[in-house]
């Protein structure tokens, strides 16, 4: 027994989506004019060159500088973003062309300056989960024992030479 | 510069707290020792301190009358040759000078005991700080302040625990509080991790 869309395509040979000829088929929502004015042109492989280089400038610069605690370090890891976002974009190119370097290049830059924009204390890509017990803490030549949450788990530090 | 530490009472810790804490500073001198030494685990020993043979504790007259070679923490006898008659309040070092720990053994002090007043005669002597000097260095000055408010036990427990390790010439002082014909009682509690063979065969 052949299915609606089967019939439909048997006494219309011409190619119609399902869509058009039963809108309730179509599996995919309507996308506003305006939104979807936005996206015209945007090649697939370019948005995920973009997203590539977005990843890559926010992720990558934690790889190499962990801390962000002096002023040298946070301007290190923002000049490291740029680097990354330029080393993505040529990466991008041989990928994806110059369109697909130049999605890579924006996605980049969007995440230097999230980078950027964390360091100043605005907002927090990453970082040390706050909830969890960080074990002992030094401060100077003074080393603080964290209190321990049961007896099995007592926390303790060598003094060595 | 060295880490002051405030010992805590053993009255003040949950019970099974200090054998945690002893328990958990065994497990990480094992794990250092076993790596220094390039040992797996199971060919390392844990014994007890042995004051003499191991410190040399006791082998300094600046601490006790007469350097002895037994393996006794401190003036235990009244009358004794051991008694130790302070000339003035100040450090009194209880090791010999230029003492080096043997080789391949580790020592890690984590405890005090200071068992004056279970004595027939309590006195008056008080040891309020004991420091360590490992490796040409003052690593730690414990603080028995806070001891001396359990007068029926005075006992001290620290989570920092101060490795001696193999080779390193050490030293540990006694600051006596008060210059009186008394003697001073500590023992140090502590563990000693070394390879199987070195001085017993388990």
């Amino acid at each position: 027994m052949a299915r609606y869309g089967e019939i439909l395509l048997q006494e219309n040979p011409r190619r119609r989506r399902r869509s058009r000829r039963n809108p309730s088929m179509n599996p995919f929502p309507k996308v506003p004019k305006s939104v979807g004015g936005f996206f015209q042109g945007v090649k697939p492989m370019d948005a995920a060159l973009a997203l590539g280089g977005f990843a890559g400038a926010t992720m990558l610069p934690g790889v190499f500088i962990k801390e962000t605690t002096t002023t040298g370090q946070k301007f290190g890891k923002f000049a490291l973003a740029l680097v990354s976002t330029g080393v993505v974009g040529m990466a991008a190119k041989s990928v994806g062309g110059l369109s697909g370097a130049q999605a890579a290049v924006a996605g980049g830059l969007a995440g230097a300056l999230a980078q950027g924009l964390s360091m100043m204390g605005w907002a927090q890509i990453g970082g040390k989960n706050r909830m969890l017990a960080s074990g002992p803490r030094r401060l100077g030549t003074s080393t603080v024992v964290s209190p321990s949450m049961t007896r099995e788990g007592e926390t303790v530090s060598l003094i060595t030479p | 510069m060295e880490t002051n530490v405030v010992l805590s009472p053993i009255q003040e810790y949950a019970p099974g707290q200090v054998s945690a804490i002893r328990n958990e500073i065994i497990r990480a001198l094992v794990t250092r020792v076993s790596r220094e030494l390039t040992l797996p685990e199971e060919n390392l020993v844990v014994r007890d301190i042995r004051a003499y043979d191991d410190l040399g504790f006791g082998n300094n007259t600046d601490y006790m009358a007469t350097a002895t070679a037994a393996n006794i923490w401190g003036t235990f006898k009244r009358a004794d040759t051991y008694i130790k008659t302070a000339a003035a309040a100040g450090y009194g070092d209880a090791i010999a000078d230029s003492t080096a720990m043997a080789d391949q053994r580790y020592v890690a002090l984590f405890g005090v005991r200071d068992w004056r007043m279970s004595r027939p005669t309590t006195n008056e002597a008080i040891v309020s700080l004991i420091k360590f000097d490992v490796g040409a260095a003052d690593r730690a000055i414990w603080d028995l302040s806070k001891c001396e408010a359990y007068k029926n036990y005075i006992a001290g427990i620290s989570p920092s625990a101060v490795v001696i390790p193999p080779l390193a010439p050490y030293q540990i002082s006694m600051y006596l509080v008060n210059a009186t014909a008394e003697e001073p009682c500590v023992q140090l509690m502590g563990v000693v991790v070394e390879p199987v063979g070195l001085l017993i065969v388990p």
